[in-house]
C-alpha cells in the first residue's frame, strides 16, 4: 500500500485520512480556508526569496497560526505538533525557560540520551552541564553575503558576545515577552532567527548514551530557516545544507552554528580539552 | 457468510472552539448462519437450571424448568457439545453425569431430557459456584463459541457475597450467558451483573407458564449466531479522548468500562456472538479543536471478526462558524440519548423507592414517565403505568401506585435498558463491510 503524508507531517496508509491525526488528505482539501489566522504570518516568517516560501504550509490546531509543514511546535502558541498537546498557559514572563520548553526537549532528542530537567516536566529543577564551555555569539558578514535575503534590515554594526553555558539545556531564539519566550541565548535583533530555533544540549562526545556528558550537541527546533553546523576551521558556502530538525548534531571545540541572517555562534572549551 | 455493514448517523458540524463529536453507529448483520457451523470453531452450551429448595415453592416453578429445559435442548443444534447441570449450594452433574460436555444428538437429547426429568430442588442458591462449574466445564471443549444460560428464582445466600463477583470476573470473556429470573424473589442487580459482565441478556418470567416459549426463543436465538466473536474497533486521532462508547440498540449497555487498548489510537470493545440483526452504539469522541473550516476524521468504527475488519463506518468533524449547521442535533443520537436517560431515570428512581425515598422516585420516575412518552418508548411506558399513576406526561408529573406487584416493579427494572429504534432517516455515512469469517 502506497503511503502519503499529511499535511501535519504524518505518515497515512489510508490516503483519505490521515492515520495519526485524522486530517483530510487526498484531493479533496478542506472546504473553506481557515479565517482563524487574520494576523498574517508569524513574525518569525521571512520575507520572500527563501527556501522555505517552496515548503507547505499548516495551520496549528490550537491557535490557527501558519507554520511549515514539518514543524514541530507551533511557531506562534507552542502546540505539540507530534503529540497533539495542546500548550499549557504561560504567565508572563515568570516562567524559566526550562520548564516552559520541557516538552520540546524531550520529544526531539533521540539523542544519546542526556538527563535534562526536559525529560521530566514534572521536576524542572536545572541540571548543570558539563564545565567550562562557552559560546561566543558573533555578527557574521560573510553569512550575511549568503542569507542576507532573509534579514529584514541592513546588516548591523559587528558585535560579539560570550554566554557561559551552565545548563544542560540551552535556548537559542529570540524573546517574546508576550509569549513567554526567554531563550538563554537570545538573538532578537536577527529576525530570520525563529522565537525557538534550536537547543544546545549537553551530551557525551563518544556517543555513548550512559557515558557522562563532556560536550555539546545542538538541535534544530524546527526552525523556519533552518540551523547550519560548519566544523573548526572551515567556513560556510552557498552549498551549505541546514541540519535536520529534532537530530542532535554533535559539536565539538571552535564549531560554529549559524542561524538567522548574520549570527553565528561559536562553540569552545575553556578548559582546554 | 456473514455481512456487517455500518452506517454512521451525526452531525459533522462543529462550531469554532467545539471539541465533542457525537454518533451513532448502527451495526446490521446478516447472513449470519448457524452456530459452530461457520468453520470457525464449534458451538458448546450449558443450560444452568436453579434446583434450590424455593423452586418448590409452588412446584409449578420446578415442573415449568423442566419442561423449558427439554424445549431449550430440542433446539440445541446437532454436533453441539452440551452440558445441564442442576445448582444449589452444590453442582449436580444433570447431564452428562462423568464431568464434561457431550455432542448433540437424537440419542444424547433423549437421554439429557430423560435426566432432566428427574432434577429435584433443595438447598439454597449459590450462583457464583454454579458459574465456576460452567466456566470449568467450558474448559473442557475446543468449541470458541460458548453459551450458557441461567435460570434461577432467588438471590445468592449459600454462598460468600463475593464469589458472584469473582466467578463473573473469571467468565468473562470465556463464555456469555442469559440469565432468566423466575417468579418475583430474586435480585435484578444480581442477574444484570451477570448478564452485563458475559454479554447476555437478562429478563423476568413472572409467569412460570411462560418459561417454555422464552427458553424456546433464548437457545433458538443463540443457535442463530453464527459469528461466534465481533469486536468493535475504534480509532481516534492523536491528543482526542473517547469520552464513551454505549450499546444503545437493542438495549442500553455501557461498554466503555471493557475497551481493550489495542494500540495508542485504537481501542476495541468486545461484542460477544452476532445473529441477523442490527445493534446500534452510540460514541463520543473529544477532538482537539481546530480552526473553522477545517475537517478531520473523529473516529473511525471498525467491525473486527477473526482479526479482519469487515467494516467500517466514519465519523467526521467539520468546524464550521455557520450556525444552522452546527447547532442541530441528529435525530438518532437525540433519541439514544433520551432512551439512555430514561433507563437511567427508571433504575434510579426505583432505587431510591426501595430505600423509601418517595419524593427523588416520584421525580425521577416522572422523567421517566416523559421519556418514554416522548421518544415513543410504549413498552416502558406500559410498564410504568404499573409502577405510577401518571398526571401529566408533558410535565412528567406522576404519583406512586399504592400496593405494586413486586413483579410488576421487577419486570420495569429488569426491562429498562431496552430501547425503541429510531425510525431511520438518511445516513450521514454509509460504507458496507465485505463478507466476514
Amino acid at each position: 500500500m502506497s503511503q502519503v503524508q499529511c499535511p501535519n507531517g504524518h505518515i497515512s496508509a489510508d490516503p483519505e485520512w490521515c492515520d495519526t491525526c485524522g486530517a483530510r488528505l487526498g484531493a479533496e482539501p478542506a472546504a473553506v480556508p481557515a479565517p482563524a489566522a487574520p494576523a498574517g504570518t508569524p513574525l518569525s516568517s521571512p520575507p520572500s526569496g527563501a527556501p522555505v516560501a517552496t515548503v507547505d504550509s499548516v495551520p496549528c490546531p490550537h491557535c490557527g497560526a501558519v507554520n511549515t509543514a514539518d514543524s514541530l511546535f507551533c511557531e506562534d502558541c507552542g502546540y505539540d505538533f507530534t503529540t497533539g498537546q495542546a500548550p499549557e498557559p504561560v504567565p508572563t514572563g515568570t516562567v524559566p525557560v526550562v520548564s516552559a520548553d520541557a516538552p520540546s526537549g524531550s520529544s526531539v532528542s533521540s539523542a544519546p540520551a542526556v538527563s535534562t530537567p526536559a525529560t521530566d516536566p514534572s521536576a524542572p529543577a536545572p541540571v548543570p552541564g558539563p564545565p567550562g564551555w562557552i559560546v561566543i555569539v558573533e555578527v557574521d558578514p560573510k553569512w550575511f553575503e549568503l542569507k542576507g535575503t532573509l534579514a529584514d534590515r541592513p546588516l548591523p554594526q559587528p558585535a560579539s558576545s560570550t554566554i557561559p553555558l551552565a545548563l544542560a539545556t540551552v535556548h537559542i531564539g529570540r524573546s517574546s515577552q508576550s509569549r513567554g519566550v526567554h531563550p538563554e541565548i537570545a538573538m532578537d535583533s536577527d529576525t530570520a532567527v525563529s522565537r525557538k530555533h534550536a537547543q544546545l544540549i549537553a551530551t557525551s562526545s563518544t556517543g555513548d548514551a550512559d557515558a557522562e556528558a563532556d560536550t555539546y550537541a545542538v538541535v534544530d527546533l524546527g526552525s523556519t530557516n533552518g540551523t547550519f553546523v560548519v566544523k573548526a576551521g572551515l567556513e560556510p558556502d552557498a552549498s551549505i545544507e541546514p541540519i535536520a530538525p529534532g537530530t542532535p548534531v554533535a559539536l565539538a571545540d571552535g564549531d560554529r552554528v549559524y542561524i538567522g541572517a548574520w549570527s553565528r555562534l561559536t562553540v569552545r572549551n575553556t578548559n582546554g580539552a | 457468510m456473514a455481512n456487517f455493514s455500518i452506517q454512521v448517523f451525526q452531525n459533522e458540524y462543529l462550531s469554532a472552539q467545539a471539541t465533542d463529536v457525537h454518533a451513532v453507529a448502527s451495526v446490521s448483520c446478516t447472513d449470519a448462519g448457524a452456530a459452530g457451523q461457520t468453520g470457525a470453531g464449534g458451538a458448546a452450551e450449558v443450560i444452568i437450571i436453579d434446583t434450590s429448595g424455593s423452586m418448590d415453592l409452588p412446584p409449578t416453578k420446578i415442573s415449568a424448568a423442566r419442561r423449558a429445559a427439554k424445549v431449550a435442548l430440542d433446539e440445541i443444534v446437532d454436533g453441539t457439545s452440551f452440558a445441564v447441570i442442576a445448582g444449589y449450594n452444590d453442582v449436580e452433574l444433570v447431564y452428562p453425569t462423568q464431568f464434561g460436555l457431550a455432542t448433540m444428538d437424537a440419542n444424547t437429547r433423549a437421554a439429557a431430557q430423560s435426566a432432566v426429568s428427574h432434577i429435584r430442588p433443595r438447598g439454597t442458591t449459590a450462583i457464583g459456584l454454579w458459574l465456576n462449574t460452567t466456566l470449568d466445564l467450558f474448559q473442557q471443549t475446543s468449541a470458541t463459541q460458548r453459551h450458557a444460560i441461567l435460570l434461577t428464582d432467588g438471590r445468592v445466600e449459600g454462598e460468600e457475597p463475593e464469589v458472584l463477583g469473582q466467578a463473573i470476573a473469571r467468565a468473562t470473556g470465556v463464555f456469555q450467558c442469559d440469565c432468566r429470573g423466575i417468579g418475583d424473589n430474586w435480585d435484578v442487580e444480581q442477574l444484570r451483573r451477570i448478564s452485563t459482565g458475559l454479554l447476555g441478556s437478562v429478563d423476568i418470567v413472572a409467569d412460570p407458564q411462560d418459561l417454555e416459549a422464552d427458553f424456546e426463543q433464548m437457545m433458538k436465538e443463540a443457535m442463530s449466531r453464527g459469528v461466534a466473536e465481533a469486536k468493535l474497533r475504534v480509532w481516534t486521532p492523536q491528543g482526542s479522548e473517547v469520552l464513551f462508547v454505549r450499546q444503545v440498540a437493542p438495549t442500553v449497555q455501557d461498554l466503555s468500562d471493557r475497551a481493550e487498548r489495542i494500540s495508542p489510537l485504537i481501542v476495541e470493545y468486545p461484542t460477544g456472538a452476532w445473529s441477523d440483526g442490527t445493534r446500534d452504539y452510540h460514541i463520543a469522541v473529544r477532538v482537539p479543536v481546530a480552526p473553522v473550516g477545517n475537517e478531520r476524521l473523529a473516529a473511525r468504527a471498525e467491525i473486527v471478526v477473526a482479526d479482519q475488519v469487515v467494516a467500517k463506518g466514519l465519523i467526521r468533524a467539520v468546524w464550521s462558524g455557520d450556525v444552522d449547521l452546527t447547532t442541530r442535533i441528529d435525530p438518532a443520537v437525540a433519541h439514544y440519548t433520551g432512551q439512555t436517560n430514561l433507563a437511567d431515570a427508571i433504575q434510579k428512581g426505583l432505587a431510591a423507592k426501595a430505600a423509601g425515598d418517595d419524593r427523588t422516585a416520584t421525580v425521577l420516575l416522572g422523567q421517566a414517565a416523559k421519556l418514554a412518552h416522548d421518544t415513543g418508548n410504549e413498552d416502558t411506558t406500559r410498564l410504568l403505568a404499573k409502577v405510577v399513576d401518571v398526571v401529566d406526561v408533558e410535565a412528567g408529573t406522576v404519583r406512586l401506585k399504592r400496593d405494586i406487584e413486586r413483579a410488576d416493579e421487577m419486570a420495569l427494572d429488569t426491562r429498562s435498558t431496552k430501547t425503541t429504534r429510531i425510525r431511520r432517516t438518511e445516513p450521514t455515512t454509509s460504507t458496507d463491510g465485505g463478507g466476514a469469517a
